[in-house]
This record gives structure tokens, sequence and C-alpha cells, in this order.
């Protein structure tokens, strides 16, 4: 470790640094990453599960996760942001696949006083100015791309649905609904890399 | 080189099944404009992450989800042990091969930025040796510890305890299915009726495995089947059972 990173804060610490740290066994920069990550991880599985419950148990297996797994994560090749929100986005819809057979009651008890704003604040300071830049990007791009693209993709994210069963959902032909995923995923895209460039 | 153009976005947002993930990962590791390309896509994939309202998590979790690290270093023994622990019960000799092979090797493959990202997140998640065994070998711990095989056209163990509320089935020799169509697990109870458990997909071996919830007990279930349904799933099972673990018996 460098000199001067011994003498930082946790809360000082990049997020690559924080992983880093976990990888070498250190459980205090877990809850600095909790604090940073914790209230976006439970937004995406509650989005996803609908479920106050389960979205918790999403989060908490989704740190197990990441405590298990710090020391293969390569700082130098990816965020840590992406890789946590991976995890969860990934956990989540498990859950939801395993309960698609049964009867699911949404949960209806969620607090409106409790939603925030989107404010991108995730993160340290500059992920937080970034985040802002990418959601007003993707929210505005997503309002744009024609309905039956943005359909198809939050079916296929949000919904844990393979190309496949949209197909069957929808009633559509499979091309069709590959055809509409990559078109408004290239749109997407393109409307990022923009953001990015005039930022 | 074919290149896999109409699957890239399909599997950056996780929306392909095993078989046609196993092609655009396959395919990313010659191919770098195809690399570029994925990885592209991972910052929208973030994005949609993000742009989701916001809802505060209840204090509690951040308590739960600290308390990871502390019961993680509780788990005695490395995983080796727990898998060999579970072997000595005997019946999971015919178990899948992974329930040995705990300790498999976590190389990451060499992609670029993005993909990279990609790939680890999807490996890492199919990589359920590590977690899965520690869970198991605390149930073969337990005294009241139960194993009931499968019989039929595929076979497997179902592991429970007598009064858990969760338990582990494991199959294998699963025939491949059209890509419209799923296995479909079910519980049997004493009255006579059925609810589905969830739904399965094999690997290409034909081995599939999960927890399922047992809502009311396992005292109180009368058979596990495994029918095959159409992709969506099913309200009610099949007649025709692909197999079935005796647990109580036949009503």
């Amino acid at each position: 470790m460098a000199p001067n990173q011994a003498e930082k804060s946790l809360e000082e610490c990049s997020d690559e640094e924080l992983v880093h740290r976990l990888a070498l066994g250190d459980e205090s920069a877990l809850v600095v990453l909790y604090d940073r990550f914790g209230r976006a991880l439970f937004s995406l599985a509650l989005r996803i599960t609908s479920q106050r419950a389960v979205a918790e148990e999403v989060v908490q297996e989704a740190f197990v996760r990441v405590w298990r797994h710090a020391g293969r994560f390569e700082t130098s090749r990816g965020k840590v942001s992406s890789w946590m929100m991976g995890i969860t986005h990934n956990l989540a819809i498990d859950e939801l696949r395993k309960a698609r057979s049964r009867p699911q009651i949404a949960d209806t008890e969620i607090d409106l006083s409790e939603r925030l704003v989107l404010t991108g604040k995730v993160g340290n300071v500059e992920q937080e100015a970034w985040n802002r830049i990418q959601i007003g990007a993707i929210v505005e791009a997503l309002g744009e791309i024609p309905k039956a693209q943005r359909k198809v993709i939050e079916m296929a994210y949000f919904g844990g649905m393979t190309q496949l069963e949209i197909s069957a959902m929808l009633g559509e032909p499979l091309g069709t609904v590959k055809t509409r995923i990559r078109l408004g995923m290239i749109k997407l895209r393109s409307a990022l890399k923009e953001a990015v460039e005039i930022e | 080189m074919n290149h896999p153009d109409d699957l890239l976005a399909g599997y950056a947002l996780g929306a392909l099944d095993s078989a046609d993930a196993a092609i655009v990962e396959e395919h990313v590791e010659e191919c770098v404009d195809c690399r570029e390309d994925l990885a592209g896509y991972e910052p929208v994939r973030e994005s949609l992450a993000l742009s989701v309202d916001q809802v505060a998590p209840p204090p509690g979790l951040r308590a739960r989800a600290m308390s990871v690290a502390a019961r993680d270093n509780e788990v005695t023994g490395s995983e080796i042990q727990a898998a060999g622990r579970v072997s000595r019960q005997g019946s999971f000799l015919r178990g899948p091969r992974w329930l040995y092979g705990v300790a498999a090797s976590f190389g990451v493959l060499a992609i670029g930025l993005g993909a990279w990202n990609l790939a680890l997140v999807q490996e890492m998640y199919r990589d359920q040796d590590v977690l899965v065994a520690s869970q198991l070998a605390e149930m073969a711990d337990a005294s009241d510890l139960q194993m009931i095989r499968f019989e039929g056209v595929a076979g497997g163990t179902l592991m429970a305890t007598a009064d858990g509320r969760r338990a582990y089935v494991s199959l294998e020799g699963l025939p491949a299915l059209p890509e419209d169509r799923t296995y479909q697990i079910w519980i049997m109870d004493m009255e006579g009726g059925s609810v589905s458990a969830g739904m399965l997909k094999p690997d290409a071996r034909g081995v599939g495995s999960m927890w399922i919830d047992l809502p009311n007990g396992l005292p109180n279930v009368s058979l596990v089947g495994v029918t095959e349904e159409p992709v969506m799933g099913s309200d009610h099972p099949a007649d025709e059972k692909l197999c079935i673990a005796e647990v109580q018996g036949p009503v």
C-alpha cells in the first residue's frame, strides 16, 4: 500500500480502494460501501421484486457476494458501482423468477414519503456528479425511443425475462423482440455517450 | 467469423438463456470488435439501475448487511471440508459434480472493460458452489436431516430437515428442452393440493438444482414432483411427472 493510502480515512478512499481493502480482510470498508451504495442497491432490488422483505434479503446477499469475491475484482478493469449493481440485479431477478409461478402480492406498504427525488446521490461526490449526468441522459433517452423498444428493454432488465419469454408474452416473433432490444439499446448507448462528450 | 450481433444487447440485459449466453461469452473471448461492442452497453445497464426511484432502506438493513463478514468468518473449516461432510452422507455420491469441486478455479476471463464486468457478474452469480456448499453443510449437520431420492425419467435428491421450511432439490438426467418449454417443481400436500415451487432450467449436462420453500413444512408434503411446462410456467402441474420424490407418500 502506498504511504499516503495508509493515512487516508475510509471515507476518502475511492470505491476501488475500498474493494481492495475488503480483499485484504478489512471489514470496515464494507460499511463505507454500504453507505455509498446501499440505497441504490435496495432501490433497484425493490423495483424488481416489488417486495420490501425480498429486497432486503437481496441486498444482504449482495454484500455477502461483494465480501467474498472482493479479491477477484480487478480495480483497473471495471467500475465498482457497475459490479455491485450487476450482482444485485442478478439476485433480484433470480428471486423474481422463483416467485413467478406463485401468487405474489406486491408490497403496497411502501411509504411514499420515503421515496426520494432522483438526486443521483450514490457514491462519493465525483460519482454523484457522474450519476446525475447518466440518469438524466438515460431518462431522456428512454422517453425518446419508441415505446415498443422501451417496453421490451424494461421487461428484460426489470422483469428478468429472456427474449424468448418476452416474445411469448407479447405474442411477437422472437426476431422482432431481438431487433427491438438491439435498436433500443444502441440508442440508449449513443445517448449516454453523447451526454458524456457534452460534459 | 459469425458475429452474434443480435445477441449482444440481450446479453447485456441478462435476457438470454444459458445456451445463447454461452455463445456470446465464447465469441467475445476471440472477437475484439464484439467485446468492445458489448462493453459499450455497460453504462446503459448501470444507468438503468440508477434510474429507479430511490427508496430509503430500513435502518436495520445496514447492520444486517454488515454482519455478513462476521458470519462468513464463522463458517468453520473451508468449503472443501463442508463438501466433504456432505459427500460422506452417501446419497450425494450420485449428486452433481460441483458439490465436490467446491474450491473451483476462479479464473477471470481476460476480456475488456465493461464486457469483463458483465462476464464477472455472470460467472460469479453462476458460481454457487461456495455459498450453496456452506448452506448445505449447515443442513447436513442437522440430526433430523432427510434425503429423499427422485425416481422417474430423471433422478436426483431432495434434502431437507424435518422441521425446516426450505429444501434443496438437486436433479440430474433432465432431458434437454426446446426453448419454449421449462421444468417446474411442484409440492403436493397431504390434502391433495399442489403448489408450484418454482421453475428450473438445467445446464447442458441435464443437471439443475435450486432451493425451494416448504411453506407448511416437510411433514405436510406428500410428494415433490417435476413436470415439463410452457416456458412461462403453469398454474397446475401436467399429468405426467418427469420424476417424483415421495416424502410422506401418496395421499
